[in-house]
């Protein structure tokens, strides 16, 4: 390497870190403030405790309720694996039909679809609720799961869309001379190509279900099945004091599950095309 | 290694499926199954879960369920429970909640005599809070009341006698001897929800409120323009922090780390709240708050910490009647809530907790001298979260300085007008 | 619609599963909330119609949705281009074979996780209060104090800047997109001499491009109905400079109840999304290149 290849491969890597502190510091305090005591965490602003305390973790995860973490954890499985796993499949289909095929009304039905996601939520809950309490869906985690079958997160058909868009023509072409039908031609020659598109839907979709807030409260109601994200809010009251630090040391544990997926695809970015070796 | 993710993916995905059909139904064995909703902390979760569950020791043929939670995301999603008529058996509210869902429809059941002893309460308190259009639609859980919690040390510090009668003339004459000797210091935290309270309640010493049982503005303009200048002196003077610092603790005023490391001698605040506000800073006492000579209303907020409440469309409301009986009268219940929602306003709730011993000094004091000069409750106009919102929007801009008092004044009053016109 | 388009019905088939969730579970609440813009709905009751009232006074004079508006709109032109002009960039290094290059693609990511988590929802205001984090870290370096939150001129600045800091998406999808490149394009550019730049601009960029779009119009649609930063941060203030337009829905509608105004403020709000969605998609003929178009 000569010298100049060595000083930029420095300002790079300084670079990085210097980023990489600023994005990870948040992380930090919340570790930080997982052994602070209330007075501490409002009133040092430095990221260790001077006076360190002890057990938030246990306590947080045990609770002090009827259900601890681990039902809380449990439940978030429950609604999340589902969830994702539909996702991914409808996203994959529909994002091939938009893509792919000529049919009438195409371009109509994706901007009708498209326009699902600009009308504010605020204004949908009410309906929607009350519709979801005709179908008897309230209190279970069908709210979440039927519309991931059913395609209804248009984010993720569009994104398919795009990202099998960006393959060449000559894939399917070629498929074809080699007799696959439409079907196979996704399965067997798209697809490989799109893991790294089908890695970021779980990802992001596995995130954003897992720390979803407002549609959980509204549907779930009983405390035997709320989501970690319903458990880490359940003990903050207005008026009486409770213990910020189980809230972090909650909050931390909670986000183990989607940094460990996103750790775990991580791989397939890295292998999703024969790109290795590739350079920016 | 696939191959067992795979196992537990399918094994997720069956057990989802099922877990997600499953919703209780009840009623099938002659068994009633109750849901009762509240908000709170661990220290109201427990005792509430152990009260439920001695009352099902006694009657195993009811099944309570507790719905309970946080406070954030409460009341939206118990307008939607509400307005999708899934709202649980028994509901605990917010005081001004009553009339905000009242007034949309009939919510909530009538609660008479035949239900609950209510001569355990005082008649007045509950016909000035917990009824609507008349009617008693639920019970008050404790009594919470305005107070003024002060640092007596970080005061006696500086040089003020900590066992000053606050008026609202020395609060500046001798509160601004904090700012003059250290700038960093105040002699109140106000963030701009509070110093809408302080308002509110000087205009209801000075006009008898902001806006009254009719919907009217009730004080003139020079009435509100000689409130806006006596505030802007709190700026002046260094009583409370300029809004640049304290409007990010919005409605978290105990937040503010100036507050929690001591540069802030006193605060206005609820005793139901009290303990949360003070966390761990030493030395802390209640006053009185100031009331001007000869006030018809000393504007010092009295309402009950929460309302017990059941919804109109229960299917058992016999059942959640007897309920709420045992919660509010029942010694073993009393006795196992403790001060779980404060301070009992039943009168048999408040002595079963003081024969225990368990309701401190300072609570009792700072509760005792509230009542002793708590002023009319407010208009369920000058409740309204629309009216409350114009307030708080002309106290953050002139606040900021953005409004002579003055212009304040002048605005407020076009403000209030065209909204309560609307409403 | 070209004459000469040669239909395939399979499509239909394979975006069935979406037209039967439109039909079965997204029409109804959609006509729903769209007969209550014509309503005076509050939530409880029935709502009585009222026609044009609520568009009316909306647009007479609702100062309150002016100023929400034009804040929206500052935030949606600072926080998008922003968000994704950085995460382009970094996921351009991140590409690199570089050591520990996984490690620092989580680390990046993490904020998107934790982003409107309860446990950092404390944590700004310390970080951007008078002697917050950020001031303190300006002062060693000899910079002047910036009243971050508390000064209306700032409030919205920073608020977008949160937003940008959860670029991870974004960033994530670039990366899968830059992965589909195939290598060949870069070998053949180099080549033919070409340096750093030019490959940049005339190989990843087109390619990328698609991916380019939908980061667009998804981060649009987003940034105009965003509220969660500005909630948890400022809610709103000070002087309602952060009080964006999903601020507002929100208070019209489970505050105040009136429930009928908001859904007629959303309509609104969509019809202005649907506009720039609809312009960026026709700029992106001039500018988005598909595989499928060679």
């Amino acid at each position: 390497m000569t010298n100049k290849q060595i000083a930029g491969k420095a300002v790079s890597y300084a670079f990085l870190i210097i980023l990489a502190y600023i994005m990870v510091y948040p992380l930090l305090w919340v570790v930080g403030a997982s052994f602070k005591s209330n007075a501490e965490i409002f009133g040092n602003i430095s990221l260790i405790p001077k006076e360190p305390v002890f057990g938030a973790f246990k306590a947080g995860w045990v609770g002090t309720g009827q259900y601890g973490f681990s039902t809380f954890m449990l439940n978030t499985f429950m609604l999340v694996v589902p969830t994702v796993f539909f996702t991914v499949f409808s996203a994959t289909l529909i994002g091939y039909g938009f893509a792919r095929f000529e049919f009438p009304f195409k371009r109509a039905l994706f901007a009708i679809m498209l326009s699902t996601l600009m009308l504010p939520a605020t204004v949908i809950i009410i309906p929607r609720y009350i519709f979801f309490r005709h179908l008897g869906w309230l209190d279970s985690y069908l709210p979440f799961i039927v519309p991931a079958l059913l395609g209804c997160f248009p984010f993720f058909n569009f994104m398919m869309v795009q990202f099998i868009r960006g393959l060449p023509l000559e894939i399917d072409e070629s498929g074809k001379l080699d007799g696959c039908n439409s079907f196979t031609i996704l399965t067997r020659l798209l697809l490989p190509l799109c893991k790294s598109a089908m890695f970021s839907v779980i990802v992001f979709q596995f995130v954003w279900t897992w720390n979803d807030f407002l549609n959980v409260l509204i549907y779930i109601s009983s405390v035997a099945k709320y989501p970690v994200a319903l458990g880490l809010r359940m003990t903050m009251d207005i008026s009486t004091e409770f213990d910020w630090n189980q809230i972090m040391a909650m909050s931390l544990v909670c986000i183990l599950p989607p940094v460990l997926v996103f750790f775990g695809a991580q791989k397939y970015f890295v292998t999703g095309i024969s790109t290795t070796g590739m350079k920016g | 290694m696939k191959k067992s993710i795979l196992a537990v993916l399918v094994v997720l995905l069956a057990a989802g499926s099922v877990f997600a059909t499953g919703q209780a139904d009840d009623g099938a064995s002659g068994n009633v199954t109750l849901r009762m909703s509240w908000w709170g902390g661990d220290s109201r979760h427990t005792p509430t879960l152990n009260a439920l569950e001695a009352y099902t020791a006694a009657h195993p043929e009811v099944k309570i369920e507790g719905e309970y939670g946080g406070w954030d995301g409460y009341y939206q999603k118990l307008v939607t429970q509400v307005a999708g008529g899934t709202a649980a058996d028994i509901i605990q509210i917010d005081q001004p909640w009553l009339s905000e869902l009242s007034s949309k429809g009939e919510v909530f059941v009538e609660i008479d005599a035949s239900m609950v002893d209510l001569s355990q309460f005082d008649a007045k308190f509950l016909e000035n809070y917990c009824t609507y259009n008349g009617k008693l639609m639920g019970l008050p859980t404790g009594t919470n009341v305005n107070t003024f919690a002060v640092d007596t040390k970080m005061l006696a510090d500086y040089g003020i006698d900590p066992d000053t009668v606050w008026t609202w003339d020395n609060i500046v004459s001798e509160g601004k001897k904090i700012n003059a000797q250290n700038p960093d210091c105040y002699f109140s935290g106000a963030t701009p929800d509070i110093l809408r309270f302080w308002f509110e309640m000087y205009m209801a010493q000075v006009a008898g409120a902001v806006v009254d049982n009719d919907g009217k503005v009730a004080f003139t303009e020079a009435q509100g323009t000689e409130a806006f200048e006596y505030f802007q002196s709190w700026f002046d003077e260094g009583i409370i922090a300029p809004f640049s610092q304290t409007s990010l603790f919005f409605q978290k005023f105990q937040e503010n780390p100036s507050w929690i490391t001591g540069e802030m001698a006193t605060t206005w605040t609820w005793v139901s709240s009290m303990n949360k506000d003070i966390g761990n800073r030493p030395n802390f006492e209640t006053r009185q708050l100031p009331v001007m000579d000869g006030a018809a209303n000393s504007g010092v907020l009295m309402r009950p910490s929460q309302i017990m409440v059941i919804h109109s469309r229960s299917k058992h409301k016999a059942e959640a009647a007897d309920v709420m009986k045992y919660l509010f009268t029942d010694t073993e219940a009393l006795e196992i809530l403790g001060l779980a929602r404060g301070i009992p306003s039943a009168e048999i709730g408040r002595s079963v907790l003081a024969s225990k011993g368990a309701i401190s000094v300072m609570a009792e004091t700072a509760t005792n001298e509230g009542i002793a000069q708590a002023g009319l409750p407010q208009s369920v106009y000058q409740m309204n979260s629309e009216v409350m919102q114009v307030m708080q929007d002309i106290i953050d801009e002139f606040g900021f300085g953005k409004l002579t008092p003055a212009e304040a004044s002048r605005k407020l009053i076009a403000n209030l007008e065209s909204t309560i016109a609307n409403l | 619609m070209k004459s000469n388009t040669k239909y395939n019905y399979a499509g239909y088939l394979y975006i069935l599963p979406w037209i039967i969730g439109f039909l079965l579970l997204q029409l109804v609440p959609l006509i729903n909330s769209l007969w209550y813009s014509f309503t005076d709905f509050q939530l409880l009751g029935s709502p009585n119609f009222t026609g044009l009232a609520n568009f009316k006074k909306i647009f007479s004079g609702d100062q309150t949705f002016i100023k929400s508006l034009n804040v929206t709109f500052i935030y949606v032109l600072i926080a998008v281009p922003l968000k994704i002009a950085f995460a382009l960039f970094i996921a351009v290094i991140l590409n690199q074979k570089i050591k520990g290059i996984n490690l620092f693609r989580t680390l990046y990511y993490i904020p998107s996780i934790l982003g409107g988590s309860v446990a950092v929802s404390v944590l700004w205001k310390y970080l951007f209060m008078n002697q917050g984090v950020v001031n303190n870290t300006l002062a060693v370096v000899g910079l002047p104090a910036i009243d971050w939150l508390g000064d209306p001129r700032y409030a919205l600045g920073t608020v977008s800047m949160v937003t940008v800091w959860q670029f991870g998406s974004s960033m994530l999808l670039f990366l899968a997109g830059l992965k589909q490149i195939p290598v060949s394009l870069y070998e053949a550019a180099r080549i033919d001499g070409a340096g750093r730049a030019r490959i940049f601009w005339k190989i990843t960029i087109p390619e990328l491009s698609p991916i380019v779009l939908f980061n667009l119009i998804m981060q649009m649609i987003n940034a105009f109905q965003d509220f969660t930063s500005a909630y948890v941060i400022t809610q709103g203030g000070p002087l309602k400079s952060t009080y964006l337009y999903g601020l507002m829905l929100y208070d019209q509608g489970f505050k105040f109840f009136k429930m009928g105004y908001a859904s007629a403020l959303s309509w609104i709000l969509f019809v202005i999304i649907m506009f720039f969605t609809s312009l960026t998609f026709r700029s992106s003929q001039s500018w988005v290149h598909y595989g499928d178009s060679k």
